[in-house]
């Protein structure tokens, strides 16, 4: 029997994950709105054989302060669909999984486009479902008798059971399809004909308990984001635990946590590279940021290269606040340099190095009971994937723990996930 | 005269970007994904199984000069995620993307919809995004538009997460006998000409472009091309929006009419256009909008 391969997600953004990364002189700034800077980068993740590439989402911009919102590349991006459209008839065996949401779409007419991309692609489509929590989303459909925030799940379990069969009568050539039920009435079936891959791949990111339920219940895939161990080991046995509840064998749902690697020929070299961007950041944006993370309104009145102020506990958010202040006083950082610090972090887990050190990391969580695979994010495009795949991939290959060949026609097959 | 044509029923995506390819080379002006939306009475049996936005983006990938009518139903959209759709596209399509508003019975509701797409679409500046890396300055703040629509049906806050879309406006087409014409810049008109009228077509001169549907491919290229002309100009049209019904039908046309029309003038006089708009001779609405002065 052949040994547990690895699966591999490319998550594309224009410019970079990190927050600054468009002001790098080597950024595909303007990727938002250049198609052919989206192909290019999945054709590079295909070059390196990724399952899949992954487009997150929002119905809206992200940033309701203009000021703040100006210095960051995230209030514009190409509709994820159409981009996902665009990119199918340019490649030909690498996955495509864009976010859709839940909240603020019609489960038929999302599960017809699914279908659609599915066609366009030979079966390599994926949804990421979310679930919207956003004021600024939900200020662009306040209309629309959408949805108490607590109703926010049901509609979305009723959502995916929709969808899933209306796929699974294209597949199975049914003659009729009919669903009522709270939230939803569905008397047709789809007019697109069936994927070769049957339902199109289901990812989410479930993180409270009813979306690691509905995910397990599910979902093919799951993205997660832990930043020790120990926290992926949690998650990804808690995930697992819950398959048998509904049937489902340990293998038939990929646990795959997010990873922001910076690779170069020493790890001082990578840290560098990193610095680099870090110095990017404007000190109004990271401070802001920082704020939010500490629950206060503004941090501007204190001497940014001061400590941190003294900072009231808020319930919600007592475990974050401490791990700033915490860190803050144990390394004696400064407001600038703790803005920075999260800013540039986010909430990913950060591996800077060597290929071999990269792929030690990645290889340590992946047969530790932590991952099946992970979810790529280059703090800046198209370097951090154009390195990854000529530098890190191929030390996987050595390793036996990562394919050289797509080994099927769709992204089931290749994420080695059957049908239902 | 402008040619449009929708596409003769084929079942998968190389056959269907054959046909667009053909006709992009025999310089058609646009083809027109119709959702089984029809200016006929004889009805091209078998629809395209695409839903037509997304099949759009995959073929604006592949072509580079035909327009890319795109028929979407307000009632199957929220109007937040369609104009972002179509703004996409029209970044996708570099400019190429026109939206066949697909009416149904709500008119009030409707009207607002198409009104509130339009203004959503103007939700940056034409020149917002400088992408200024040194001053750290992605876009100019000023030049993002909350829009804060609050009407009887709709309320959306916007702005729009799509930069302004290469048009300004990606040209709205609507059939002729509907209250969206009104606020159409291409009007559909169906074969046997109900719901045209010589007011319509004045009211609208100068600012809508009028397109006949057109199934009748018996006969030479010259006795087409003769019936075409005279169709055109007893009508006061603007040009003519084929149905093929096999792709035979359409590549026949092609071959034989094509020339025919070409050589008299009526086809392939003009600069290569870059927009749809630029097709139709429609101007682009710019932003801000350009101060009018009288002369």
């Amino acid at each position: 029997m052949s040994k547990r391969q690895m699966r591999l997600g490319a998550f594309l953004m224009a410019g970079g994950h990190h927050i600054s990364a468009w002001r790098h002189p080597d950024a595909f700034a303007r990727a938002g709105t250049e198609i052919g800077h989206f192909i290019e980068l999945a054709r590079i993740a295909e070059r390196g054989k990724f399952d899949m590439l992954f487009i997150e989402d929002a119905a809206a911009i992200r940033e309701r302060n203009p000021d703040m919102a100006s210095q960051a590349a995230r209030s514009t991006t190409f509709e994820p669909l159409s981009l996902l459209s665009a990119i199918a008839v340019n490649t030909t065996h690498i996955g495509l999984v864009a976010t859709a949401s839940t909240t603020y779409n019609d489960p038929y007419e999302l599960a017809r486009a699914f279908s659609t991309i599915d066609l366009l692609s030979n079966g390599r489509a994926g949804w990421n479902l979310v679930t919207s929590a956003s004021d600024l989303e939900a200020a662009n459909f306040a209309s629309s008798g959408l949805r108490p925030h607590s109703e926010r799940y049901e509609r979305a379990e009723e959502f995916a059971d929709t969808a899933l069969g209306l796929w699974d009568a294209a597949a199975k050539d049914a003659s009729s399809f009919s669903h009522h039920g709270k939230h939803f009435s569905v008397d047709r079936m789809l007019d697109v004909p069936a994927s070769p891959q049957g339902r199109t791949v289901m990812v989410q990111a479930g993180a409270s308990d009813v979306g690691k339920e509905l995910a397990a219940r599910t979902a093919d895939v799951v993205f997660a984001a832990s930043q020790t161990l120990a926290e992926a080991q949690a998650y990804y046995a808690d995930v697992k635990r819950r398959l048998s509840n509904h049937g489902r064998s340990p293998d038939a749902l990929k646990v795959m946590p997010g990873i922001s690697p910076i690779v170069a020929d020493s790890e001082s070299e990578a840290r560098a590279k990193y610095q680099a961007l870090q110095n990017l950041i404007p000190d109004a944006v990271g401070v802001a940021l920082l704020a939010s993370y500490l629950s206060i309104g503004d941090l501007s009145a204190y001497p940014i290269d001061g400590p941190l102020p003294e900072i009231p506990p808020t319930q919600a958010m007592q475990s974050r606040q401490q791990l700033i202040v915490d860190l803050g006083r144990r390394e004696n950082l400064s407001i600038r340099e703790l803005a920075r610090h999260f800013a540039g972090a986010r909430g990913h887990w950060q591996v800077f190095g060597t290929p071999t050190q990269i792929a030690d990391a990645m290889e340590q969580r992946f047969a530790d009971g932590a991952a099946d695979g992970f979810n790529v994010m280059p703090p800046l495009f198209p370097s951090g994937l154009e390195d990854f795949v000529a530098k890190v991939i191929p030390e996987l290959q050595r390793r036996g723990l990562f394919r050289t060949d797509y080994e099927g026609d769709t992204l089931r097959a290749n994420l080695g996930v059957a049908g239902q | 005269m402008l040619l449009g044509f929708t596409l003769a029923p084929v079942d998968g995506f190389d056959q269907i970007l054959q046909q667009v390819t053909c006709a992009e080379a025999a310089s058609f002006d646009f083809v027109w994904l119709s959702e089984g939306v029809t200016l006929s009475s004889k009805d091209a049996d078998g629809r395209i199984p695409f839903e037509a936005t997304l099949l759009a983006s995959a073929l604006a990938t592949q072509t580079y000069r035909i327009g890319l009518l795109v028929t979407a139903a307000p009632a199957r959209h929220e109007p937040y995620n369609l104009a972002r759709r179509l703004a996409s596209l029209d970044w996708i399509s570099k400019g190429r993307i026109g939206w066949m508003a697909d009416a149904g019975a709500d008119t009030e509701r409707e009207d607002e919809y198409v009104g509130l797409v339009g203004n959503l679409w103007d939700s940056w500046d034409d020149d917002a995004f400088i992408y200024d890396k040194p001053s750290s300055r992605f876009f100019t703040p000023e030049k993002m538009h909350v829009l804060n629509h609050e009407g009887r049906h709709f309320s959306v806050r916007g702005p729009l997460n799509v930069n302004r879309p290469p048009q300004g406006r990606p040209p709205i087409a609507a059939l002729a006998d509907t209250p969206l014409s009104a606020k159409a810049e291409l009007i559909l008109v169906r074969e046997d000409a109900s719901g045209f009228s010589p007011a319509l077509r004045s009211g609208r001169a100068g600012k809508s472009r009028f397109l006949a549907g057109w199934s009748d491919f018996e006969g030479t290229a010259a006795v087409l091309a003769d019936r075409l002309q005279h169709e055109r100009d007893k009508m006061g049209l603007d040009g003519f929006v084929l149905a093929p019904s096999s792709p035979t039908q359409l590549l026949s046309f092609i071959d034989d009419v094509v020339p025919e029309l070409t050589r008299r003038g009526l086809i392939g006089g003009a600069q290569p256009a870059s927009t749809l708009r630029d097709r139709f001779n429609l101007p682009r609405p710019a932003l801000p909008a350009k101060l009018e002065v009288s002369a």
